[in-house]
């Protein structure tokens, strides 16, 4: 949230680049190669965690995503095009960010809801016979 | 809500598509508004070059009153803002609109300083330097296009000019073009756009929810009413097909239950031949116990007849009538 409300508005609470830093930087890329990069993400980022979901792993490092997020927040700024795709990284990182937490609240219940039935019967077994019955 | 299969299933992918499809939609537009802006640029060069090429006989004839006729015609026609042609030192010589003439352009303002940075303005501007966007006074979206008149020997040969050795350039004909055209295109595009994403999500998230509900919620939750009247007893509920593998576990519950229901139906006619039988026999106990000694081994050799078998032979239990039961 913090990251994106930075974004929108141009990392302007944050210095501007020194032409120094901007020279060692280089050249930014092309805005259509970032957009394309965008694009990859979204998708290979949705379709691994639907696999995750699949199969049923644990979620991914949530930290990663944020740093992609922040990593695409900082090429469009440094390509002066963050105006115009600015919500576009929003809802590729709010898709994948959302579906990652998704996954991760559905696992972990998961996974709770087991340990929970593994403890019922643990405690059924220490039971007396005569209580069981 | 979300512990149900229902919301479990459908979340993800209606997330992961919803998301999706917004994504490539605005780069999508982006794009095509990038690719719109850059051939309005183009265009406007285009334009500009024409302008200048038919107006190019006029120039060297001198023809003033010509070549004033024919940038006001131009600048009279839907979409142009304004169309002139200032001298080497920016004073406006010719203009669509008369009021404009004699005032001069300062080259440090936007889309003059593109050339004029240096010492010596950019002799052969390229298509970015040539055009600029602004907001005229009026609060119109202006995109103008700049394109240089080039001194040559027809120009200097005459006494109007300098020779081409001294002066490269000998003004620039300016041309500006209303966005309005080009913003209403782009607001349809958006509109044409949203529309198109609400029908594919529409039909993606609503075809697999209506496709799930049908093929797997509705089953599961007459599997679930199934068991839940089968675990209160009620083992007379028959259960309605289901599909795939879902009707097979279907049919096996529906097998579990007709026979825990049959054999729940042995067990009691059991326990009923039970209970005629324990009371015929403790009917044949008090009957027992009110006959006296001779006459009870008369019957007890009566009964052992009866079943073929000779009563001095029989086991020390055979008379216990709790034993033969």
């Amino acid at each position: 949230m913090l990251l994106s409300i930075l974004a929108f508005r141009n990392f302007d609470l944050l210095p501007p680049l020194s032409e120094g830093v901007r020279r060692i930087l280089g050249p930014s890329p092309p805005v259509r190669l970032i957009q394309v990069a965008l694009v990859v993400y979204g998708f290979s980022g949705t379709v691994l965690i639907l696999a995750r979901m699949a199969r049923g792993t644990a979620p991914g490092n949530a930290w990663l995503q944020l740093g992609y997020l922040a990593a695409f927040f900082g090429f469009f700024h440094f390509a002066g095009a963050l105006g115009e795709n600015f919500w576009a990284v929003l809802t590729a990182g709010v898709t994948v960010v959302g579906l990652q937490a998704f996954q991760g609240w559905s696992h972990w219940s998961e996974q709770a809801r087991e340990e929970q039935d593994r403890l019922a019967r643990l405690e059924g077994a220490k039971r007396p016979p005569d209580l069981v019955s | 809500m979300f512990r149900k299969i229902c919301a479990r299933a459908i979340i993800p992918v209606a997330l992961a598509v919803t998301g999706f499809v917004v994504l490539c939609c605005i780069l999508l537009y982006s794009l095509i508004k990038g690719d719109l802006i850059d051939h309005e640029a183009k265009q406007s060069a285009a334009l500009a070059g024409t302008v200048l090429k038919s107006a190019r006989y006029v120039m060297l004839r001198d023809d003033r009153e010509t070549l004033r006729n024919i940038l006001q015609n131009i600048a009279a026609q839907t979409g142009v803002e304004h169309t002139r042609i200032f001298n080497k030192e920016g004073r406006v010589m010719f203009s669509g609109k008369p009021e404009e003439l004699n005032q001069t352009v300062d080259t440090r303002a936007e889309g003059c300083s593109g050339c004029h940075f240096g010492p010596e303005p950019v002799a052969l501007p390229e298509l970015n330097r040539m055009t600029r966007r602004f907001t005229n006074a009026r609060g119109m979206e202006v995109l103008a296009v700049t394109a240089p008149i080039f001194n040559e020997p027809e120009c200097s040969g005459t006494a109007c000019h300098p020779p081409l050795a001294r002066q490269k350039v000998l003004g620039m004909l300016d041309i500006g073009l209303d966005q309005a055209p080009l913003h209403n295109a782009l607001a349809i595009l958006r509109l044409r756009m949203t529309l198109f994403s609400l029908m594919v999500l529409v039909l993606t998230v609503g075809g697999v929810a209506a496709l799930l509900n049908r093929q797997v919620f509705i089953p599961i939750r007459r599997l679930s009413d199934f068991t839940n009247s089968v675990a209160d007893g009620n083992l007379d509920e028959q259960l309605a097909g289901g599909c795939g593998e879902l009707e097979d576990v279907a049919a096996q519950f529906r097998k579990m239950a007709t026979d825990l229901g049959e054999a729940q139906r042995r067990v009691r006619q059991l326990e009923a031949a039970i209970a005629v039988e324990q009371t015929s026999v403790l009917a044949c106990e008090g009957v027992v116990n009110d006959v006296p000694e001779p006459a009870r081994e008369d019957q007890d050799a009566g009964r052992a007849q009866a079943r073929g078998a000779d009563p001095r032979t029989r086991p020390a239990s055979a008379g216990d009538p709790k034993k033969d039961s």
